[in-house]
């Protein structure tokens, strides 16, 4: 015999010539899951590539060093020892006003000696400003804020007590994306007038930065590690132009793994249309092998002709979803470009492509094993018995292709997220999706076994046993849709778990206003204004500012003897315990939103020892401390040594001013400390003049609009809805994909039923009515199936990520099951109406041909 | 004395179904000579077509012998058996079997291409021209009649001039007058190529044509 790779090639195209459509068709359900992963690998490979290139831009120099306090001026020395150039910048939060509409909002105010960046541009519009700003009467407004207000170029703001005119909107920062300025959009003021705006006193939270400019980079590790070596048990932190770009890469690389998990789940949708539509076309093959067979080509060589065909339009199916996703690719900056820290310049990735093409051939192989094998066995006795249209496969076989698909799963999920556990969990949490649609499929299937009554119409009785019948579509169409509807529906109800969890629990009686960063001399004013204001004045609530210097008697030197870049050590301990400023109050009693989990709560200190504070559960686990561990505070110099008395559980999302650290009265009394006042507005117009009025009358004292931040995070949370949904889309698009092929599928495993029916006289508005009620059954159950893998993922989620209660409005889920159902019966009728338009023997014909 | 072509020894055929073992083929022994035609015929379920997979080596032994041009099936393997029926056997179905995807040209074209034949589209082309199809070389086996399928299916038999040709009720699906048509292309074709003819047939007057009859019931044969 010839054994000729050429020849099977030859008989492959042969072979397929006739059933290019309906291959393409089948193989299309993988297009879209290639070009999903596809475009994200390559827009993660850009993103990577211009993060790498302009790694100093992203950071605007060479080193950074930021301390939450005024830096040291021995820091200062040691950089001028070393002859860099360096620029100071102060960042601190303040609200703005506008004074021609009297706008107020909390902003990140960033001072600049006008020599930062030394890399990259602070890009305005106008253009060529930023150089005027040195006056200390000028201001660069970030551009949210300029469209917000309906700045013009000239307009007056004040920030504490100077006033600024706007020289013009920035555009674009180094290392600046649109989530950042969402939260609080950046105003650039000159170092000088720092002072004149009166914000920087006791209390004030700032942070200062020296930008250093040094391209020797030994100079610059020398830098590092005297600073890193001096002040370790300091606040002070060093980070360097790679530092920074290869944590927005790692950054860049989560979101881009979470991304490709999307798209690997619609890939692996399409895997199982694959599974689904071709191993009914391969199927239809064992004849034709068991004709070669007898020819005098054994089976086990035959069905090469067919693996050729799987993997020339696997290959093709690869190649057009490469093709798509290297275009998809140059506009997902446009979908993403609020969350991108740099300019994307778009370049075609070979890597992307070529995982892309093997992920193709590989996905239309694997999901095909079982019916390829079964054609490799296939005896030529087939030919001469037509009841032999399937062959069985052993169970050890069965065995070898579930682990391989299994093993092929777990390594792509490895590759894109760069670990095994996470690579195996993924897997299974997969594997018990589809478990579980097809357990519901087979539930249902059984059900409607047992449902259907010789007393029900002929319709209803045909429909209802479709759903069960030899070659039905019910598992996979279950499986497909059911997954599809549950991706999205999860997505969905994880977004109002997080919109949950950020909003506030709030009634007609609870505060919404927090006005903070208020001197202890200047409560009663604030406190009288407030109420002139006709709002309540619901607390006062003192701060005081300090560092925890020892931790059971030991310091930061000890927990973190080497600065290895890890924030916790090998015991859990958190380093930003030692280097956070902790602002605690002080208070006799509980609020209604704290409960002590462990210890005893004490209000009031004795005099005498060591001080009794309540520590907040997770800031607890931090310190990896416990009930009666003993801490050792730094207030202004003056060290306080305390011990865990309690351990409290607070509900931060009742409005309050909760503390991570409470201290008993009768300690912090005399301590320097700044003042909280919590009100209400009872409407957004009361707030809003509220706020004019106060910021106009105490410029240096913010406040916070509680309404605002919730409006600000939705639409974050909006934002990255889009994104998501984006991706989710190619899932939603592949079931879509499948559906049509499965469909088309079941036409050619019902077609001479229906002809049959039709030519014993059944009408064909009967044959319709019973295959779109057929439909309309498998849309609703699929859709249900989905929506309830998706409650299942949600409830796990609200309770092992979220902590809070899953509470899913079922009114909201009818929404998709009746889309969802809809589309299926529509596109059924479309498949249906064909056959049923045409004569029974015309029908035969063409099908047949 | 010519060696006969076919040597079938105590052939048997046990095929399990559950539990319970079924004996198809009793210890069958017949011989078969070059150039004969033989009609192997019976009622439904006596043995006809499973005598014929196994003559083929389409199916294997339980027990016995079968010899095909000195060949024993039973010491070959399933690519063995293949590569036999490939050298010297032509196969002729039912229900025609021919390649659905592939056209009337093709289909003959396919043991011509497996044989290394050095020019199987003219061959092929001859052979469609001498069944009288030479104008329907293009057409899919969908867009030819029952008869003109058979024609194909003959003419891909005897494409690589096979030693024997098997036929399984070549004119079953079959009208008289096609059939007719049908069993005169086999005969002559046989008597051209002096080719070994096989049919497993129910009917009788295209067994009466044949060299011999081998009757079987119920595994066992009546001759």
């Amino acid at each position: 015999m010839k054994n000729d790779f050429w020849w099977f090639l030859k008989m492959a195209l042969r072979d397929s010539r006739k059933q290019r459509g309906r291959l393409l068709l089948f193989i299309s359900s993988i297009v879209l899951g290639i070009s999903a992963i596809v475009a994200i690998n390559t827009f993660v490979d850009n993103v990577k590539n211009d993060i790498q290139s302009e790694a100093k831009g992203l950071l605007g120099a060479d080193m950074v060093l930021r301390d939450n306090q005024k830096l040291k001026p021995e820091v200062r020395k040691i950089l001028d020892s070393f002859g860099v150039e360096t620029s100071g910048s102060m960042h601190f939060n303040s609200m703005v006003r506008v004074l021609k509409n009297e706008g107020t909002r909390l902003v990140n105010v960033v001072s600049t000696d006008g020599k930062y960046p030394f890399y990259g541009k602070i890009e305005t519009e106008p253009s060529g400003v930023y150089s005027q700003l040195t006056d200390g009467h000028n201001a660069l407004v970030d551009n949210t804020l300029f469209i917000q207000f309906n700045l013009s170029v000239g307009d007056s703001i004040q920030i504490g007590a100077q006033r600024f005119a706007v020289l013009a909107a920035v555009t674009n920062a180094p290392g600046q994306t649109g989530f950042t300025s969402a939260i609080a959009p950046n105003i650039y003021i000159a170092n000088g007038a720092v002072e004149q705006t009166g914000l920087i006193r006791y209390g004030s939270r700032l942070n200062d930065y020296l930008y250093v400019k040094e391209t020797n980079t030994e100079t610059l590790t020398k830098i590092k590690d005297l600073i890193e070596a001096k002040y370790r048990n300091a606040s002070l932190r060093v980070q360097t132009f790679e530092n920074r770009s290869q944590q927005t890469g790692e950054a860049f690389g989560d979101a881009g793994r979470f991304l490709n998990l999307v798209a690997f789940i619609a890939l692996l949708l399409g895997g199982i249309g694959i599974a689904s539509t071709i191993n009914i076309y391969l199927k239809s093959k064992i004849k034709d092998v068991a004709i070669l067979a007898c020819i005098g080509i054994p089976s086990s060589k035959a069905f090469r002709i067919y693996l050729l065909q799987i993997i020339l339009f696997g290959f093709a199916g690869a190649v057009a979803g490469s093709l798509l996703g290297s275009a998809l690719a140059y506009y997902l900056p446009v979908v993403m470009s609020d969350f991108l820290p740099v300019e994307v310049h778009y370049a075609i990735s070979p890597a992307a492509i070529i995982f892309g093409l093997l992920t193709g051939i590989v996905t239309s192989l694997l999901f095909t094993i079982d019916t390829l094998m079964k054609l490799a066995q296939t005896p030529p006795l087939a030919a001469l018995r037509s009841y032999i249209d399937d062959i069985p496969l052993k169970r050890i076989q069965l065995w070898f292709s579930r682990l391989l698909i299994l093993f092929f799963i777990i390594l792509f999920a490895w590759y894109l997220l760069e670990s095994w556990f996470n690579a195996v969990v993924f897997t299974a949490g997969c594997g018990l999706a589809v478990l579980l649609l097809t357990g519901l499929s087979q539930l249902m299937k059984n059900v409607a076994r047992r449902l259907v009554r010789p007393g029900w119409s002929f319709t209803l009785r045909q429909a209802i046993a479709n759903l069960y019948r030899p070659n039905n579509q019910s598992t996979v169409l279950i499986s497909t849709i059911g997954l599809g509807t549950a991706l999205i529906t999860l997505l969905f109800l994880t977004q109002d778990m997080l919109l949950s969890k950020v909003s506030f629990k709030s009634s007609d009686k609870d505060p919404n206003m927090i006005l903070f960063d208020i001197q202890t001399p200047q409560l009663d004013e604030v406190s009288q204004f407030v109420k002139s204001q006709e709002m309540p004045v619901m607390a006062t609530v003192p701060i005081v500012t300090m560092r925890l210097e020892l931790l059971r008697d030991k310091n930061k030197a000890y927990y973190f003897p080497e600065e290895n870049g890890e924030s916790a050590n090998e015991n859990g301990v958190r380093d930003h315990v030692f280097n956070r400023e902790w602002r605690v109050s002080y208070r006799d009693s509980l609020n209604d939103n704290e409960e002590i989990i462990a210890g005893e709560w004490i209000g009031k200190y004795a005099g005498k020892g060591d001080i009794p504070i309540s520590v907040e559960e997770r800031n607890l686990e931090y310190m990896q401390a416990k009930v009666g561990d003993k801490l050792t505070f730094n207030v202004q110099g003056a060290p306080l040594n305390c011990y865990i008395a309690s351990v409290r559980k607070v509900d931060f999302r009742r409005i309050e001013t909760n503390f991570t650290l409470l201290f008993p009265t009768g300690i912090l009394e005399n301590a320097p400390q700044t003042q909280v006042v919590i009100t209400r507005a009872n409407s957004a117009e009361q707030s809003a003049h509220f706020q004019q009025q106060f910021i106009a009358r105490f410029p240096a004292v913010s406040v916070v609009d509680l309404n605002f931040i919730i409006k600000t995070v939705s639409e974050i949370i909006d934002k990255l809805k889009f994104v998501i949904t984006f991706m989710s889309l190619f899932s939603m698009a592949t079931g879509f994909i499948i559906l049509i092929g499965a469909l088309f599928n079941s036409r050619y495993q019902r077609i001479k039923e229906t002809v049959l029916l039709k030519t014993i006289g059944a009408s064909a508005k009967k044959l319709l009515r019973i295959n779109l009620f057929e439909y309309a059954l498998l849309g609703a159950f699929a859709a249900i199936a989905g929506i309830l893998l998706a409650s299942v993922a949600a409830y796990a989620l609200s309770i092992y990520t979220f902590s809070t209660v899953f509470v899913p409005a079922f009114s909201s889920l009818l929404l998709p099951i009746a889309a969802i159902t809809t589309l299926v019966v529509v596109i059924g009728y479309f498949n249906t109406n064909t056959i049923l338009k045409q004569t029974p023997l015309e029908v035969l014909r063409k099908e047949n041909a | 004395m010519q060696k006969p072509i076919i040597e079938a020894r105590a052939v048997s055929k046990v095929y399990q179904s559950g539990e319970k073992a079924v004996e198809i083929l009793h210890g069958l022994d017949f011989d078969v000579d070059k150039g004969q035609t033989v009609a192997i015929t019976g009622p439904s379920g006596s043995g006809k077509t499973t005598l014929l997979g196994l003559l083929a080596g389409l199916d294997t032994l339980t027990k016995g012998s079968i010899k095909i041009d000195s060949e024993a099936l039973e010491q070959l393997s399933e690519d063995g058996r293949a590569a036999l029926r490939l050298s010297k056997m032509g196969f002729v179905f039912q229900n025609f079997q021919l390649l659905p995807n592939l056209t009337a040209l093709e289909n003959i074209m396919v043991p011509l291409e497996l044989t290394c034949h050095s020019k199987p589209q003219e061959n092929a082309m001859q052979l469609l021209n001498r069944v009288g199809l030479a104008n329907r070389h293009s057409n899919y086996p969908t867009q030819l009649s029952g008869g003109e399928q058979q024609r194909v299916a003959i003419a891909r038999a005897f494409a690589h001039k096979p030693i024997i040709l098997m036929a399984d009720e070549p004119t079953g699906n079959l009208d008289g007058e096609t059939s007719e048509m049908i069993e005169n292309l086999l005969f002559s074709l046989n008597e051209q190529l002096n080719t070994t003819l096989i049919i497993v047939t129910h009917d009788l007057e295209l067994a009466a044509k044949t060299h011999r009859i081998i009757k079987l019931k119920n595994g066992r044969i009546e001759e």
